[in-house]
């Protein structure tokens, strides 16, 4: 196959059109320039016919160009084109990538060269306010699926001369465009080389949206836990990209990838830095005992009630005796029927419009557990250890992190079914080898804990004061050994 | 097979070191020095912690003398090569009966409190697969798991204290009553204290020898200060006439309490001190296939595998506890002696030989 654009023009378009899908809006227009045939390419919708029609044809048009043979492909650059970003190319594969990306490309008889110029249609969606991450104090922008938009909010935002763009073209059956963002200079440049390596030896068939590309970069494919956090909003990657991180951002996607992420920033809302101090320690103790309620208060209730009785005082005992009478079904079935039953609800809720998804929860909630209840299916106190297992999910403030957190109970559950309270040991246990064993591009999942960096500690289970937690973490620095290393 | 890592920092250096002692022992050890030293079994505790202090410093001075080499090559420049075999094979009888005690106790605890519904020889068997994970990834994980699991260490000193209040002063009173009881109690202390000697083979392997002395001290002055503090805490409540005929005091003590969602601290102190327990099994699994990865020189990974045999097998033979505390009472005296011979013999030797015979290969 023809690598590179001939002097003939007719072959060069022929070559062109066999390496584009034979699609019906991919546009050769025909024109004359001073006695030499031109051909303008695009691909209709891709590219803006509006931006093509004003910046390449009608100054072509009207144009009296006088060089000749090579000379007039500088001659249209420098006095005819009112396009700000144009290039030239002479390989085909190059110009039939520009070609699917929106750009127009500029064909002339008698040049081995052809003229790149960006008419990329750029109607995407405005942006709007994040539906998915709502935020009390932060601002009211979040990303975008056009790649350019979103850069343009970050640089916007980020006044700092060692603010790199590096992009990246990715996919097999179809390529995507991929940007590296970092600070230079703040990142450790062994993560930096870790996240640049990962990214040039991914295999990926079509990098579809950032959580295809997330598992793509983590090799482990059975882990649960996930080792980059993705956002729309662009406050949370200013944030995190001051202190050492580096963002991705795939084209056609709303969302950045923020990398590398360690397990316990999973837990750290970003309204944690608008308020107050002790405010702010609060909601954050309230999170982490949200995450142990989600993880152990089923499986403990379950383990209580089939084989320590006895750890129940009397008091609380008569109570749950009272409540479970006539309730035929044994307490594991008791509490994964009712799970189940949330856990549909809840993907029922995800999959309608926002408004009939939150009533269906809701409703559905409601009607269920009465129903329930009153069928002498699911004891009151079942439902309400279910309950609260369930509001505590909403606190997490990431989403795949809580629908880790959630899937936990499930073997929990089992497992203190099997072993009692030796099985919520072995459970508890299992997880924190998992979790040690962890690294995100370098860095351990577990850090500050493991390795120990107790000053990065005031940002981890606590928020200190802003002058110590806004501290760059020496746990994100792999390569500035700490001294007791 | 998995890829080992066996790198540590100093700090995890000595949080294994704190981890590796802390056991079984720390739930009957208050009932063994009651038994000779009646009230001052505590001060019993606090003068045995020579010991694990001891191995420390002897451990890295040792290494200090030999720069470093690792466990076996050390030896073999001391002692020549046959020797160097034969205690390696006894660091390796060390590890397992020190392996095997910690299991079969933890095996025989859980039936006696929470568990009661599984046979011992289940919680053997599901034990020692997640030893087998703990493990087969080097001492680089266990060191991790040392590490976060000392913040664990501290939530089981906080329950005791709970009970500050509840004793009375004169169950620990006369101070002194017998200096030479006290004495004779710290033998009571050896099983408890054991799991130190891990030090003496993972010194190679932290990524920074300066102040590896002091952090093995630190992680054993830490145990130290858990140990006699809840002995202290379990006479004080008790009286050491009760303590001395409990088989576990300190689960006594924390069943004490009345608390208004769970009837006492009893679950949540045996989940606590049971992460502690597979931790402490990690340690001594983790001797046991480094050497027994250096006799049959076979890959550690293959090893791992043994050696979970091996222990399963052996805390099968040591269930129920009474057959269990037999055994210890006939080994335990000498696999200490063994270690604080061999470690002494080891560095006065390494300070004969010091100089080129040590330089890195």
């Amino acid at each position: 196959m023809m690598e590179k654009l001939t002097k003939d023009i007719f072959s060069n378009l022929e070559f062109i059109t066999s390496t584009i899908p034979s699609n019906f809006n991919f546009i050769k227009r025909e024109i004359d320039l001073n006695n030499k045939t031109c051909f303008v390419l695009f691909i209709s919708g891709i590219a803006d016919k509006n931006l093509v029609e004003e910046y390449i044809l009608k100054p072509l048009l009207n144009s009296n160009i006088k060089a000749k043979n090579q000379d007039i492909i500088d001659e249209i650059l420098k006095k005819h084109l009112y396009s700000s970003d144009v290039s030239v190319t002479n390989s085909i594969p190059d110009i039939a990538l520009q070609l699917i990306s929106g750009k127009s490309i500029i064909l002339i008889d008698n040049c081995d060269a052809a003229i790149v110029c960006n008419t990329t249609n750029n109607n995407y969606r405005q942006i709007e306010e994040s539906t998915s991450e709502k935020s009390v104090y932060g601002i009211r922008e979040s990303f975008t699926e056009n790649l350019e938009l979103n850069l343009t909010i970050l640089q916007r935002k980020v006044k700092n001369p060692n603010l790199k763009l590096e992009k990246y073209i990715i996919g097999e059956k179809f390529k995507s465009e991929l940007v590296l963002v970092y600070i230079d200079g703040v990142i450790d440049p062994q993560v930096l080389t870790n996240i640049k390596a990962r990214i040039s030896n991914l295999k990926i068939p079509a990098a579809i949206s950032s959580g295809v590309l997330e598992q793509f970069l983590d090799m482990r494919t059975y882990n649960i836990f996930p080792l980059s956090k993705s956002t729309e909003r662009p406050d949370k990657v200013i944030f995190d990209l001051l202190e050492g991180k580096a963002a991705i951002f795939l084209s056609e996607t709303p969302s950045a990838l923020i990398l590398p992420a360690t397990f316990f920033e999973f837990f750290q809302g970003f309204e944690d830095y608008s308020e107050r101090t002790i405010t702010a320690n609060f909601s954050r103790l309230m999170r982490f005992i949200a995450i142990i309620t989600v993880m152990v208060l089923e499986p403990i209730y379950l383990v209580l009630l089939i084989y320590n009785p006895e750890l129940f005082p009397y008091k609380l005992m008569s109570v749950i005796i009272s409540s479970r009478q006539n309730i035929p079904l044994p307490p594991l079935l008791e509490i994964l029927a009712m799970d189940v039953a949330v856990e549909i609800l809840r993907e029922g809720g995800l999959r309608l419009p926002n408004p009939i998804g939150t009533t269906l929860a809701i409703v559905g909630g409601i009607v269920i557990g009465d129903a329930a209840t009153k069928a002498n299916l699911v004891s009151p106190a079942t439902l309400f250890i279910v309950a609260i297992t369930v509001i505590s999910t909403f606190i997490i403030p990431n989403y795949q992190m809580a629908l880790t957190i959630r899937f936990i109970r499930f073997p929990m559950i089992i497992l203190g079914q099997m072993f009692g309270f030796f099985g919520l040991l072995i459970g508890f246990y299992f997880l924190l080898i998992h979790l040690t064993k962890l690294e995100s591009f370098g860095i351990a999942y577990f850090s500050p804990i493991v390795p120990s960096r107790f000053k990065d500690l005031l940002d981890a289970f606590i928020r200190a004061p802003l002058k110590e937690a806004l501290k760059e973490p020496k746990s994100l620095k792999p390569s500035q050994k700490s001294p007791k290393n | 097979m998995f890829k080992i890592n066996n790198q540590i920092t100093r700090n995890q250096y000595m949080f294994i070191i704190q981890n590796s002692i802390i056991g079984v022992g720390i739930l009957s050890l208050a009932s063994g020095v009651c038994k000779v030293a009646k009230q001052s079994g505590w001060i019993s505790v606090l003068v045995a912690g020579i010991y694990p202090i001891y191995i420390c410093i002897v451990a890295a001075l040792i290494y200090r003398n030999t720069n470093y080499n690792e466990f076996l090559e050390t030896n073999k420049r001391i002692w020549g090569k046959f020797l160097a075999y034969i205690f390696t094979i006894f660091f390796f009888i060390n590890f397992i009966f020190f392996s095997s005690f910690v299991l079969s106790g933890f095996a025989n605890v859980l039936v006696f409190t929470t568990t009661k519904f599984l046979s011992p020889h289940t919680i053997i068997v599901i034990t020692v697969i997640l030893t087998y994970f703990t493990i087969n990834y080097g001492l680089t994980n266990i060191g991790r798991l040392s590490e976060l699991l000392f913040y664990l260490t501290i939530l089981i000193l906080i329950i005791p204290f709970y009970f500050i209040n509840k004793g009375h002063i004169t169950n620990l009173l006369p101070l002194f009553d017998d200096v030479s009881s006290i004495f004779k109690a710290v033998p009571e202390t050896f099983f408890a204290y054991s799991g130190v000697e891990i030090s003496l083979l993972i010194i190679p392997y932290v990524t920074d020898f300066k102040k590896v002395l002091s952090s093995g001290v630190i992680g054993s002055l830490i145990t130290i200060f858990i140990y006699t503090l809840t002995v202290l805490l379990t006479i004080n409540y008790c009286g050491h006439i009760l303590t001395s005929k409990l088989q576990y005091p300190l689960l006594y003590l924390v069943a004490g309490a009345d608390l208004p969602v769970l009837s006492n601290f009893e679950p949540l102190f045996i989940f606590l001190w049971g992460n502690k327990i597979f931790q402490t099994l990690a340690v001594g699994g983790y001797g046991l296939s480094y050497t027994l990865s250096k006799i049959i020189k076979k890959s550690y990974n293959r090893c791992c595998l043994y050696s979970c045999l091996i222990i399963m097998f052996v805390s099968s033979m040591l269930v129920p506890e009474h057959t269990r505390t037999m055994v210890i009472d006939k080994v335990e005296p000498y696999l200490v002696g063994f270690i604080l011979v061999y470690s002494t013999l080891t560095l006065i030797l390494s300070y004969f030989k010091g100089g080129k015979t040590f330089e890195k290969n």
